[in-house]
């Protein structure tokens, strides 16, 4: 039987300066939220609804009337952007080596970002303006 | 071998590369790229390779895909135009690929966050098991995805119907 390594080799990383260990505990956790989020947003939104379906009136009825689907919308944002940020700078991390670039491409990151999150935020907080749904939407009594 | 000295076009090549380096952001990248395909890590390898892309791939989507849904509430005319866009046959294919990576970059994530918690399937011959698991897991759950949503690309998008 050919030598296979004991499975001793991959670790939790321990506690460092950095607070490593706290974006790998992030990454677990919020990897795990967004198995229900994620996939239940993919069944929701791209298989029994679609994109044909889907317009300003469509959001209004899911945000503006069903509330609680804000709540998971922002569950969804913040983790899925803020894990999938963190792997950009796993990436980086792996494969830019040069420490200036390194430095700055993180820095890009953590900029643009925050940008997208905060303006994910805003729409989110702001809804959709009923002055602006077309005609019949909602439909008047 | 010929002394890089007495070779000035070699010592030449040798400093652009040099310069090369500092230029190009991602000087270990073309390391990588050349080295997954000689690098023979088997079915482990692969998973790892297919849950980096995915996961790059589904944040270039979330990117996006925060932006246009962004646009219902800054320019609802907008919004409803960049639907238009989605609703290209093209578009509806990127959406396909889509699903199977983020179906992928979860099922996979969450063999390796259950790994974490029991070492002992870290062993490369668990692993292996685990990843034909979980692969097959994620064409069981593909498969008829991607059946409904290419019918849904076909009908509406191509057929118009």
């Amino acid at each position: 039987m050919a030598a296979v390594p004991k499975a001793t080799s991959r670790l939790i990383p321990q506690i460092g300066p950095r607070g490593e260990v706290w974006w790998w505990a992030f990454m677990r956790i919020s990897g795990v939220m967004l198995i229900p989020l994620a996939f239940g947003h993919l069944a929701i939104m791209h298989i029994i609804n679609n994109v044909h379906d889907i317009n300003a009136c469509f959001v209004y009825y899911r945000w503006n009337v069903m509330l609680w689907w804000r709540v998971y919308d922002a569950a969804m944002l913040f983790l899925a952007y803020i894990h999938g940020l963190n792997g950009l700078r796993y990436v980086i991390d792996d494969y830019v080596h040069h420490r200036s670039w390194n430095r700055v491409l993180k820095r890009i990151v953590l900029i643009g970002g925050t940008i997208v999150i905060l303006i994910g935020t805003i729409a989110l907080i702001g809804g959709v303006r009923v002055t602006a749904l077309p005609e019949g939407c909602p439909p008047t009594e | 071998m010929a002394d890089p000295k007495k070779n000035p076009q070699k010592e030449r090549q040798g400093v652009w590369r040099a310069r090369g380096d500092f230029w190009a952001p991602s000087a270990g990248l073309g390391l990588v790229l050349r080295e997954i395909p000689r690098y023979r890590g088997r079915v482990h390898q692969w998973a790892w390779v297919a849950n980096r892309i995915a996961g790059l791939g589904t944040l270039l989507f979330l990117t996006i895909h925060i932006l246009d849904t962004s646009l219902v509430y800054f320019a609802p005319d907008l919004y409803n135009h960049t639907l238009s866009l989605y609703r290209h046959p093209l578009f509806g294919i990127g959406e396909i690929i889509l699903v199977g990576m983020v179906l992928w970059h979860g099922l996979n994530g969450l063999r390796i966050a259950a790994s974490d918690f029991r070492p002992h399937l870290w062993a490369p011959h668990h692993q292996a098991r685990m990843i034909l698991g979980t692969f097959a897991i994620f064409l069981a759950l593909y498969i008829p995805a991607a059946v409904i949503m290419g019918n849904i690309v076909l009908q509406k998008s191509i057929l118009g119907r």
